[in-house]
């Protein structure tokens, strides 16, 4: 297994930085570039709702996003420390959406096969989200 | 990211989009976006060619815009977009409210 852990701070100008450094490491485990696009979005909505909601717009709070590359599977782990996230409040939308809210979590759950909440840390969140690679391609 | 706006023909605005739409970015177009639907511009068209990368802050400042531009009957169409933006848009179902064009050509025809 390959993991790697790339930190940000939690502030939206951090985002573009850290998809530049992601399409390098992509690049490195060749990753096709329709899967290296949606790994890019995934883990930009995931940061932006840590952002948004975990740290509620507060700056220079600490975001964990590590990768781990295996045989059969594809993890990414978004690891906070603010606020914890109600699980019950999340609800996918109705699509196609007609408010400008929600879009990230229906994006998160449509493009990756498993997402779920690690509510064990006695503080913040870990979202951790999986893809699975059929036949070892991805 | 650079917004750039001018007024074209036929009363159109037309929007050219550079860099990517992510959460950062997508509040200073929010906010152009906002200045239009308020003067109540009738027909948006957004070239999307320079645009690699959109988040759903990026749909949702483009959903908002809709919200708007319905109360006063106003139209908008995309155009030139790479198909990883399309796919997005798609993947959000989208694509059945937007109407999304090839080119500025067809972007135009909508509006006739």
């Amino acid at each position: 297994m390959i993991q790697k852990t790339f930190v940000i701070k939690s502030e939206s100008k951090y985002l573009k930085p850290l998809r530049n450094k992601l399409k390098l490491f992509f690049k490195k485990m060749r990753f096709s570039q329709k899967i290296c696009a949606t790994f890019l979005l995934v883990a930009g909505e995931a940061c932006t709702n840590s952002i948004r909601h975990a740290y509620q717009g507060k700056k220079g709070h600490k975001i964990n996003v590590t990768i781990q590359v295996q045989k059969s599977k594809i993890v990414f782990k978004i690891r906070d420390y603010g606020k914890k996230i109600d699980l019950s409040r999340v609800k996918t939308p109705r699509l196609p959406r007609k408010k400008p809210h929600g879009l990230g979590i229906y994006l998160l759950k449509t493009m990756m096969d498993k997402l779920k909440y690690n509510t064990s840390h006695a503080k913040g969140n870990e979202l951790i989200l999986t893809k699975y690679r059929k036949g070892g391609v991805c | 990211m650079k917004i750039h706006i001018k007024s074209a023909q036929q009363g159109i605005e037309l929007i050219t989009l550079h860099g990517d739409l992510d959460f950062h970015s997508s509040q200073e177009l929010r906010v152009e976006l906002i200045k239009l639907a308020d003067r109540q511009a009738s027909k948006i068209l957004v070239d999307f060619k320079k645009v690699d990368y959109i988040d759903s802050s990026g749909l949702a400042a483009f959903v908002e815009l809709f919200q708007r531009m319905k109360r006063y009957n106003g139209q908008m169409a995309f155009f030139n977009l790479s198909s990883g933006v399309r796919d997005v848009f798609e993947v959000a179902k989208l694509d059945s409210i937007f109407r999304l064009a090839q080119n500025e050509k067809e972007a135009t025809e909508f509006f006739s």
